[in-house]
């Protein structure tokens, strides 16, 4: 971590803005240097203690601020280049609190610390977010409540015409706080709705009301019943196959979110103010769904946890499931990795909890240092079907052990496009790349985890056979540091089948 | 201002330098005598303190602080 103030490395009393770049290359140099030799994240924390006046700016910037802005630049471009490498604007996160309550002269000319407690403690907080963020995926899932929560007033009492939504002041508020929600399902948070309530009068003021900015179609699940919440969010959870821990709880009752809390604590309860004025921000500000970049992945989300909605609906209905995946078009790419997958595989490798053989969390870097060994070995793959394009849904990891024999490093699916048997296509990709480069066997680990045990048939179900420590392979295997409680596997190229593969052979 | 006893100072020693080897008795105690207070350690030390009794020390004031028996000083100046 490296925080730099402005007036601690550039001399203010006279200085040109020419030999900036020729001063501090080194300075930049050496972040970089720095990023390509560790994996750990680097933050960078940038600020100016001194304010601009009204008055010198008001015609054009100071020469000290277009100095300022300059590294500002600078900053940006080792940001594009250095996947861990992270950037906090210190006059930004400051100005929440207020200059002078932030900067402490005494502090600076006792200790040169230019900031005050409060400052030292925003700074802390800042980094702790990212450094968090970094570590750690952010939530998928926001639980809503109706009534007093995106209208006020209540539906089943008020009715459509007098609930509180669009009209002066605390009406506007609810308008803004459903924008916030907006923008939150249009970056990929799945929106669900808990609310003790009638269905069809909530649907009515969903369907009717002119004020209203969420629709029906941005709502992925919901009860609404007069079951208890904690209930109904558990079988939320299990129907879009996500773990609670990854849940946000909205609910102006403060009952109901100590109920949650008690019930379920993996749910993270937001505890906000009575002062409905104030939510619009609160929202907007969640740390809990703030992410790094938004993937266009993320975007579609909404309308890939439908369309798996549907298909479980239409599946359970089938009696013959192969021959209905069969009529479903079924269309699996694989691309290699590229610098445009790369921060989708990342998000893969480090938010994917259940259909993970090994859960190893890689890096970009990580990543790029398996694929420059040979770009056939780290590639994802895209699923589309009648139910929509699903995205990058798996990723695969390759490593040679020997000239005959290929090590699977990483295999892992999202969810979301579970029951289709997508794993046979993937071993069939993954054979005709190993062969493509000569190899004859393709070994495998299985590493249990508390959350990947769906993923734990996944070898003895698609044509491998175990493969036992005393085997030559294994032996030859050993640098790859084998799991002591990992069960490991082996697939002939030569002999070995892979079944269920007959869904995706076309017509 | 907060009340202040020693008993409450002795907790915020604890936990600036993270040590829980602080002795029952701290009125004798000064700068080196600890791990950690430093001069770096004595102005965390200082503004835990101003923290927590929510007083500001000034830049004097500050500077002439190296033991416990003068923050109790300048503390009773600022009662």
């Amino acid at each position: 971590m490296l925080v730099l103030f402005f007036e601690d490395i550039v001399p203010t009393v006279s200085f040109d803005l020419n030999f900036l770049s020729e001063k501090f290359s080194s300075l930049l140099k050496s972040i970089s240097h720095r990023c390509n030799e560790s994996n750990l994240p680097t933050v960078i924390c940038w600020g100016k203690a001194f304010n601009v006046d009204p008055i010198r700016t008001a015609k054009k910037n100071t020469l000290e601020v277009q100095a300022y802005n300059w590294f500002l630049e600078q900053f940006y471009i080792l940001l594009q280049k250095h996947k861990s490498l992270y950037f906090i604007n210190l006059n930004q996160i400051y100005a929440n609190k207020g200059y002078e309550k932030i900067f402490d002269d005494r502090n600076w000319y006792f200790a040169h610390c230019r900031v005050s407690s409060l400052g030292i403690s925003t700074l802390a907080n800042s980094v702790n977010a990212v450094l968090s963020r970094h570590f750690k995926a952010s939530s998928k899932v926001l639980v809503l409540d109706c009534d007093n929560t995106i209208w006020g007033g209540v539906i089943g009492e008020d009715g459509i015409d007098r609930i509180l939504l669009g009209q002066d002041g605390i009406g506007t508020a609810f308008v803004d706080f459903q924008k916030e929600i907006k923008k939150l399902v249009n970056e990929g948070v799945i929106l669900v709705l808990s609310s003790k309530n009638n269905e069809d009068e909530v649907w009515n003021v969903f369907n009717n009301h002119p004020s209203m900015l969420i629709k029906r179609s941005d709502v992925v699940s919901w009860r609404i019943n007069w079951t208890e919440k904690s209930d109904n969010i558990k079988s939320i959870a299990d129907e879009l196959d996500l773990g609670l821990d990854s849940f946000v709880f909205w609910d102006d009752n403060p009952l109901e979110r100590d109920k949650i809390r008690s019930l379920l604590p993996q749910v993270n309860t937001i505890e906000m103010p009575d002062d409905v004025l104030k939510w619009p921000r609160i929202v907007k500000n969640l740390e809990y769904f703030a992410k790094f970049e938004v993937t266009t992945d993320d975007r579609n989300k909404t309308n890939q946890y439908h369309g798996r909605a549907k298909f479980v609906r239409d599946s359970s209905n089938t009696i013959d499931i192969h021959d209905y995946l069969k009529g479903i078009n079924l269309c699996p790419v694989a691309s290699n990795l590229s610098e445009a997958l790369l921060g989708r595989a990342v998000q893969m490798c480090s938010k994917t909890n259940q259909y993970n053989l090994r859960t190893i969390r890689y890096s970009a870097e990580d990543l790029l240092k398996i694929n420059s060994a040979n770009n056939d070995f780290c590639f994802l793959i895209n699923l589309s079907d009648n139910y929509g394009d699903h995205g990058m849904v798996a990723l695969v990891c390759l490593k040679k052990v020997n000239e005959k024999v290929l090590f699977l490093d990483t295999l892992l699916m999202s969810c979301r496009i579970l029951g289709r048997y997508l794993e046979a296509w993937i071993v069939s990709e993954i054979v005709r790349r190993a062969k493509k480069h000569g190899f004859e066997y393709i070994i495998g680990e299985y590493i249990a985890t508390q959350r990947n045990i769906v993923a734990k048939d996944f070898f003895n179900t698609f044509g491998f056979s175990s493969l036992e420590s005393s085997s030559e392979f294994y032996k030859e295997a050993e640098h790859l540091k084998f799991t002591k409680s990992g069960k490991h596997f082996i697939f002939n190229i030569k002999e070995s089948t892979i079944p269920f593969l007959e869904i995706y052979e076309k017509n | 201002m907060k009340k202040i006893d020693i008993d409450s100072l002795r907790v915020v020693l604890i936990k600036t330098f993270n040590n829980s080897d602080v002795p029952n008795s701290i009125n004798n105690l000064a700068m080196g005598d600890l791990k950690d207070w430093d001069s770096l350690g004595n102005f965390n030390l200082l503004l835990a303190i101003e923290q927590k009794y929510q007083i500001k020390f000034d830049l004097d004031e500050m500077s002439k602080i190296r033991s416990i028996a003068d923050i109790l000083s300048s503390l009773k100046e600022k009662a």
